[in-house]
C-alpha cells in the first residue's frame, strides 16, 4: 500500500504565444514547476479556477502534450520522453474522461464502436464477437444496458453519454483514470449518480482516480487528497479533510469562502480583481496581487511548499501568522423535524428500491 | 453606469469590444446594459454559471447592492442551490415545466415538502459533515413525448402511488408555502410512513 502510482517532479509546460518575424514570442507559463505524488487507490483532486493550469497538468500526466521541463513517473517508470510502444503502454494504463459528453464522443459511431475502439488498439487479438461481449460487459459495469450498444450518442442523455465515456476509458483496463471536470456538465441529480458510479468503480476495479474540478463540494465528496492550483503552481496540498477544515493559504481560504452558501456573508473573504495573465505573472508569489495579506517580501521570491500541520503543504511565507481557518461557517439550514423525517423517508425509499441497481439502470432511454 | 458595475477605467474600456474583456467584466457590462434604463424588474438567467467562484461571489454581491439601491425586483434563474441560499428571499422550484414547490427561501431550505426538492437537496454534496454516499434522483427528466400524465415527477419519485396519475394541485401546505404533491407533508400523509 501507499505505493506511488503517479509521481511528477518539477513539471513545467510553457507555450509560446504571439511572436513572428524578428519578434520574440512570449511565453505562457501554463504549468510552472509542479511536484505531485498520487498514491495507489486514492482519489486525488486538482482544483483551481479557469486558467490555473489544471487541465494542462492533466494532459501532461497522460503525455497528451509534452512537458517543457520536469519528469513524470507512472508506476515507477519514467514517462517523460517515452514514445512508440512504451507510450502505448502508458495510454493503456492511464485513461482520460472528458468534461463534455456532448462533444467528446464521435456522433457518427455507435456505442459499440466507441467503446470497442480502444479494444481494437490495445487488444488486437480479440475477435469481433469477443469484442462485442467485452463491450457488453463494460456497459453493464457503468450501468448501461448492453442492448443499447448499437445506438448512437445523440440517443442518450448527458449522464448516459458520460457513462459511455467512462466505459470507453475503462476498455483498455487502466490503472489510473484522469477525469477533467467529469461531472460539471451534468445536472445535480445526474451528477450525484456519476459521482457514485466513479467511486464504486474505483473500489471494484482497484483504480486510482485523478479528478480535476472547480466545484469544491464535488471535490470534497470524491477525493482523499487535494492540490489547489493558482496560475500554474500548487499553492496548497494535503488530505481533503485538512484542506477543507483548516485551509491555510489565503487563496484556498478565499476560494472556500466564495462558495455560495458556504460562509456567513459578513465573513466572506472576498477577492478583489481577477487572475492575472499567465503570460506575465507577478514576481514572487503569483497570488500576491489579489492577496489581502501581501507584504513586500511576497514579491521577492517564489514561496516554497512548506510542511504544515495535518499533513498539508502550503506555499505562503506568512501561513503561520495568518493561522488556520477562523472564518465563521454559515449555519447549514437547520431542518425542521418534519423535513428530517422526510429526508430519512427519501433515503429509505431509494434504498428499498435497491438503490445501487436502480440508480445505475433506471435511466431508460426515451 | 460602467463605473457603478465595477469596470475599472470605464472611459477607456467603453471603446473595447466584448472579446477584449474577461468573463467577469463581460457579465458586468451585461448588467450595466440591463440597468441603464432603470428597470423595475431584473431577470437574470444563470448570471454566474459560467464564472469562477471568486468572480461569481463578486457578481452576486454587485447584483444585491444594485437591487437594494434601486428598489428593483430580481428574478434569478439558477440551478445552484448555494446561490439560491445566498441571495433569494422567495423561491419557486420547477420540474419539467411546472412549479412543484414555492415559498419563502427560509422555508424551502429548512422544511422542503416536495419529493423533487428533497431529492435535489440530497444530491448536492455538502461542505461539512460526514462524507457519506450521495442520495440521487434516479433516472432522467422525461422528454416531451414521454411526459407522464398527472404528476410529472412520478416516474422518478421513490414515493409514487397510483393516485399520482392525477395532477396534484399546488396546495398550501403551510402559510405561504405551497407544494404540488398529493402526499405533502410526506411524514404524515404517506401511508405506512410514521
Amino acid at each position: 500500500m501507499n505505493e506511488n502510482v503517479v509521481e511528477a517532479h518539477d513539471l513545467a509546460k510553457r507555450f509560446e504565444v504571439g511572436g513572428g518575424f524578428m519578434k520574440e514570442p512570449k511565453l505562457l507559463h501554463a504549468v510552472d514547476g509542479v511536484d505531485l505524488v498520487v498514491r495507489k487507490g486514492e482519489t486525488f483532486a486538482i482544483v483551481g479556477e479557469s486558467g490555473c493550469g489544471k487541465s494542462t497538468l492533466a494532459r501532461l500526466l497522460m503525455r497528451l502534450i509534452e512537458p517543457t521541463e520536469g519528469t513524470i513517473r507512472i508506476d515507477g517508470r519514467d514517462m517523460s520522453d517515452v514514445s512508440g510502444r512504451d507510450l502505448r503502454a502508458l495510454r493503456r494504463d492511464v485513461q482520460f474522461i472528458f468534461q463534455d459528453p456532448f462533444s467528446s464522443l464521435n456522433p457518427r459511431l455507435s456505442v459499440a464502436r466507441l467503446v470497442g475502439e480502444p479494444l481494437e488498439a490495445h487488444r488486437p487479438d480479440m475477435s469481433a464477437k469477443q469484442r462485442r461481449a467485452e463491450v457488453a460487459r463494460l456497459l453493464r459495469q457503468v450501468g448501461l444496458r448492453p442492448e443499447q450498444m448499437d445506438r448512437y450518442p445523440h440517443e442518450f442523455s448527458g449522464g448516459q453519454r458520460q457513462r459511455v465515456g467512462i466505459a470507453r476509458a475503462l476498455a483498455s483496463g487502466p490503472k489510473v483514470l484522469i477525469g477533467d471536470e467529469p461531472v460539471s456538465a451534468l445536472d445535480v441529480s445526474v451528477q450525484a449518480q456519476v459521482v457514485n458510479l466513479l467511486s464504486d468503480l474505483r473500489e471494484t476495479l482497484d483504480l486510482t482516480l485523478i479528478v480535476i474540478a472547480h466545484d469544491l463540494a464535488v471535490i470534497r465528496q470524491m477525493s482523499d487528497r487535494v492540490a489547489v492550483m493558482y496560475l500554474g503552481r500548487i499553492v496548497e496540498t494535503g488530505p481533503t479533510d485538512t484542506i477543507f477544515e483548516t485551509p491555510r493559504h489565503p487563496y484556498t481560504r478565499a476560494l472556500l469562502s466564495a462558495i455560495p452558501g458556504a460562509v456567513a456573508s459578513e465573513d466572506r473573504e472576498g477577492l478583489k480583481g481577477e487572475t492575472p495573465s499567465p503570460i506575465d505573472p507577478p514576481s514572487g508569489c503569483h497570488f500576491r496581487t489579489r492577496c489581502p495579506h501581501a507584504i513586500d517580501a511576497c514579491a521577492k521570491a517564489r514561496p516554497p511548499l512548506e510542511d504544515a500541520p495535518g499533513d498539508a503543504q502550503v506555499a505562503c511565507i506568512r501561513w503561520r501568522e495568518i493561522g488556520a481557518s477562523d472564518v465563521a461557517e454559515a449555519e447549514p439550514p437547520a431542518r425542521t423535524d418534519g423535513a428530517k423525517a422526510r429526508f430519512e423517508l427519501y433515503r429509505k425509499a431509494l434504498e428499498s428500491a435497491d438503490n445501487k441497481v436502480t440508480e445505475n439502470q433506471q435511466e431508460t432511454t426515451p | 453606469m460602467l463605473r457603478r458595475v465595477g469596470i475599472p477605467a470605464p472611459e477607456r474600456r467603453m471603446r473595447d469590444y466584448p472579446h477584449q474583456m474577461s468573463g467577469g467584466m463581460r457579465q458586468r457590462a451585461m448588467i450595466a446594459m440591463a440597468l441603464i434604463n432603470d428597470p423595475d424588474l431584473l431577470i437574470a438567467d444563470e448570471p454566474t454559471t459560467a464564472l469562477d467562484v471568486t468572480i461569481q461571489a463578486q457578481i452576486l454581491e454587485l447584483i444585491a447592492e444594485l437591487q437594494s439601491e434601486r428598489d428593483m425586483g430580481t428574478v434569478l434563474i439558477t440551478h445552484d442551490l448555494g446561490v439560491v441560499r445566498d441571495v433569494a428571499t422567495k423561491v419557486a422550484v420547477m420540474y419539467a415545466g411546472r412549479v412543484v414547490e414555492t415559498g419563502p427561501a427560509e422555508a424551502i431550505f429548512t422544511d422542503p415538502q416536495h419529493p423533487y426538492t428533497i431529492g435535489l437537496m440530497a444530491s448536492v454534496p455538502g461542505l461539512r459533515g460526514p462524507r457519506t454516499r450521495l442520495s440521487t434522483v434516479p433516472g432522467i427528466v422525461p422528454s416531451i413525448e414521454t411526459m407522464p400524465e398527472g404528476c410529472r415527477f412520478r416516474t422518478r419519485c421513490p414515493f409514487a402511488r397510483p393516485r399520482c396519475e392525477t395532477e396534484p394541485p399546488l396546495a398550501e401546505i403551510l402559510p405561504d408555502h405551497r407544494a404540488a404533491c398529493h402526499f405533502a407533508p410526506l411524514e404524515q400523509k404517506l401511508e405506512g410512513a410514521a
